[in-house]
């Protein structure tokens, strides 16, 4: 009788103790960032970098957690679904935030309302590479060979309704050309058909095909951006090539659960701002051909959220670009 | 002279005391990893990837890749043992170890898949120190058509891999083809057979197929015939080869290693489709194809060789050209991003030692291996004597945290159960596994280069006859459909002119 008595008081106060956890200061959980790709990928390495540094800033443990699968929809639809208590992020970019939302109507997830966007992180310029058979040398040779033989040109992307896809099609859209998309499972799977010479024209983030540019095996035509790439200094931007309208980039930000608290929010970006300015960490990014720009305030990162979708929407039912 | 000079650079960088320390962690990580069924090199990999970050980066390099050969190994201990592939590569050594295993033969089926792997991946890392560049250009000629009378030949291959009647190996092997198309296809983006389950739209996993059809049904069958397992151990030869058997096995390892490699740096392909070639290409060219499936040592031998020889050759388009062929190299090339190494046609030049020393690592780590792997065969075969009961639980305890460690999804776990009763009626039917895995691993990758190269071509069939590798391979595949075939054509004449 004793022994149960003492064992209801127990567990008792045991459960008072863990509800009274709550109510102490955030953090005291370990902050998990979850990255809806495979360990190893672009994203990836921005989420370990800002969650290392984070972790030694905030002398508190923040871990990367990859959820991959559904083209990124699974990762997300975890955060969107989590506890707004700061301690589940995700590590969303141009494809989960905005290209999937444009794109699909029947997400098990609202890029706007289920997320409170923390900061962005980074952004990256897309290049327009080519096989080097192909007799151009530039954008303009591109467009007129591209309006001389119409849907002769092939051209990679990582998956229909990615990214790369987009940018092309946003290409085509702007320059009055057509090109047939060839969609792989994956950057690297198109880039070794280019490099092959299947495909002739690849719209591609930087860093994935660089090393073949600098050898020689691939021709840079032009970058989008403000201004030139460091690593690739001969390669002009679209302006400088006579295609100033032409813009595309793709970023990668920090978002929690929407609801979660605005203490906590603004806490979170504050340090990831932290992080995302210290200069080794924008040096390690620059040398992926990522540049860091972190976001003055969420809401600002918010607004850009939804500007980008607008954008992409606008993209996808001009262009008619249907996956399902 | 120059591969001379290159490799003592390499051995220079692979054998000091950290690196070396290193490359033991790795492999020993990896063994262990293989032999666990479900986690694979990838999953650890990604986990050990944050204690990279302060290791120099040919040390973080040599570690993670001593994880994934590594692996290789490890995984045909439990194909032997228990007919649990730990590893998506060893799937074919369980069809005939796990055979060798039931006639007492554990010990020396261990031993060939330990030496057949470092013979492997001796030659195969002189071919990446000689011919990386070359091999890497090679690969890069393999277009969207060569790829589909590729996987053509495989396909018609898989039905030599079979045992039994002709018509039930055709029918498997459609019926894996079904299976892996379930999934979001890449040409069009539409979701197929996935039921709206979020889960099933990257397809189903080959992991959990291979657990499923060979694990837990070989559990439920096993608990229904209730037979006396003391077989095993008592009727244990010894654990070393016979001569006869070496002398057998030893061309099946040198094939199967020349297999492996070529199609380790084909993307795509790698350890996987290696093994399978391996075994069914032994098959075809033994004089005794009858003790395929019986327990003969070729069939260890060589799918061993191939998944070792195809694992370090998968490495070559990575290094030589910063793609990676896999999953598991992805992991490579971003765990090298970290380390602010750029992988490419660069490497060789600028970061020479970083090139050099992995390679020589690479061969360092085999050798780790084998020293470490044949010792430990008794001990292995040891574990057969535990008495079933408790064997089969841990079995399936261990099999449902590797396929959870997949995706962190209990989807998964329910779906591997759901192949598992799948598998217990191919096998009250009589249907055997191997073509269905073989089928369900060409049917999509088949599709998608068709498609891909219909849709370069412009709808041309022509292509795949005016590339010269593609006509090969289809002409290949064409004489081999016929071998197979004709067989069977003469014997139901013979029956028809008897009657």
């Amino acid at each position: 009788m004793i022994k149960k008595i003492t064992c209801w008081v127990a567990s008792i106060v045991l459960i008072a103790f863990s509800v009274g956890a709550f109510a102490q200061d955030y953090p005291n959980q370990p902050i998990r960032i979850i990255v809806p790709y495979t360990a190893g990928g672009s994203s990836d390495f921005v989420a370990r970098t800002v969650a290392t540094r984070m972790q030694e800033n905030m002398n508190h443990p923040v871990v990367v957690e990859n959820r991959p699968g559904g083209n990124a929809v699974i990762g997300t639809e975890l955060v969107a679904k989590a506890r707004p208590d700061g301690y589940t992020l995700l590590l969303g970019g141009s494809s989960v935030l905005s290209a999937n939302p444009a794109l699909y109507n029947n997400l098990p997830y609202d890029a706007l309302k289920d997320f409170a966007p923390l900061t962005n992180a980074v952004v990256s310029p897309i290049v327009v590479v080519v096989h080097p058979s192909l007799p151009v040398n530039s954008i303009k040779e591109l467009i007129a060979y591209a309006k001389a033989n119409p849907g002769k040109l092939n051209y990679g992307s990582a998956g229909v309704g990615n990214t790369l896809h987009l940018a092309a099609e946003m290409f085509c859209l702007t320059t009055g050309t057509s090109m047939t998309h060839v969609p792989y499972k994956g950057a690297s799977q198109a880039l070794g058909d280019l490099l092959g010479g299947s495909i002739q024209v690849m719209f591609d983030l930087p860093q994935t095909p660089l090393s073949n540019i600098q050898a020689g095996k691939l021709k840079a035509l032009a970058v989008t951006g403000e201004k030139r790439i460091a690593v690739m200094p001969d390669v002009p931007t679209m302006a400088e090539a006579g295609l100033p309208e032409y813009q595309f980039g793709t970023w990668i930000g920090l978002v929690a659960p929407a609801k979660t608290p605005p203490a906590i929010v603004s806490r979170l970006h504050k340090e990831m701002v932290k992080v995302l300015n210290q200069p080794e960490v924008k040096e390690s990014f620059a040398k992926q051909v990522m540049e860091v720009k972190a976001s003055e305030s969420s809401e600002a990162f918010a607004q850009f959220i939804k500007s980008e979708i607008d954008r992409l929407r606008n993209l996808v039912q001009t262009a008619n670009i249907k996956p399902e | 002279m120059e591969l001379l000079n290159n490799l003592i650079l390499g051995f220079g960088v692979a054998l000091t005391p950290i690196n070396m320390a290193y490359c033991f962690i790795g492999v020993l990580v990896g063994t262990l990893v293989g032999v666990l069924p479900g986690l694979g090199p990838l999953a650890t990999m990604a986990m050990l990837l944050p204690i990279t970050f302060n290791m120099a980066p040919v040390t973080a390099l040599i570690m993670l890749a001593g994880i994934y050969y590594g692996a290789q190994y490890g995984g045909s201990t439990t194909a032997i043992l228990v007919n649990l592939p730990g590893e998506s590569s060893s799937v074919v050594t369980c069809i005939d170890g796990y055979q060798m295993a039931r006639q007492g033969r554990a010990g020396a089926a261990l031993a060939i898949s330990a030496l057949g792997s470092f013979f492997a991946g001796t030659v195969s890392t002189m071919l990446i120190a000689g011919f990386a560049p070359p091999l890497a250009d090679l690969a890069l000629k393999f277009g969207p058509s060569a790829y589909f009378s590729l996987m053509v030949l495989g396909l018609v291959s898989a039905i030599v891999l079979a045992s039994g009647s002709i018509a039930k190996a055709i029918a498997m092997v459609l019926l894996g083809i079904l299976l892996g198309l379930v999934g979001t296809d890449v040409n069009s983006g539409v979701a197929r057979f996935t039921f709206g389950i979020s889960e099933l739209s990257d397809g189903v996993g080959f992991v959990i197929v291979a657990m499923g059809v060979f694990g837990f049904t070989e559990v439920i069958v096993s608990l229904e015939l209730n037979e006396k397992r003391e077989v095993f151990t008592k009727k244990v030869t010894g654990l070393w080869l016979t001569k006869d058997e070496f002398k057998a096995a030893a061309p099946a390892v040198l094939r199967g290693t020349m297999l492996g490699s070529m199609l380790g740096i084909l993307p795509g392909g790698g350890a996987l489709l290696s093994s399978f070639a391996a075994y069914s290409f032994e098959k075809k060219i033994s004089k005794n194809p009858s003790k395929f499936g019986k327990g003969a040592i070729e069939g260890v031998a060589a799918p061993e060789s191939a998944n070792n020889a195809g694992a370090q050759t998968s490495f070559i388009p990575l290094l030589t050209l910063g793609i990676p062929s896999n999953p598991v190299m992805a992991l490579m090339m971003g765990a090298m991003m970290i380390h602010n190494i750029q992988p490419g046609p660069q490497i060789v030049i600028n970061q020479p030692e970083l090139f050099w020393g992995m390679i020589a690592s690479m061969w360092v780590g085999n050798l780790m291996l084998v020293v470490f792997n044949l010792p430990l065969i008794g001990m292995w075969v040891k574990l057969l004597s535990v008495p079933y009961r408790f064997l089969f639980p841990a079995i399936l305890l261990f099999c449902g945290i590797g396929i959870y460690t997949l995706s962190y999804n209990t989807f998964d776990i329910y779906l591997a159960v759901l192949f598992g009763f799948l598998g217990y009626l191919f096998v009250k039917l009589e249907c055997e596994a191997a073509p269905l895995m073989l089928g369900f691993i060409l049917g999509p990758m088949m599709e998608e280069s068709l498609r891909r190269a219909l849709l370069i071509s412009r709808g041309d069939p022509a292509v795949f006859l005016t590339n010269p590798i593609s006509l090969c391979m289809l002409i290949a595949a064409t004489a081999l459909l016929g071998i197979v075939i004709m067989p069977a054509v003469r014997r139901k004449r013979e029956d028809v002119f008897v009657e």
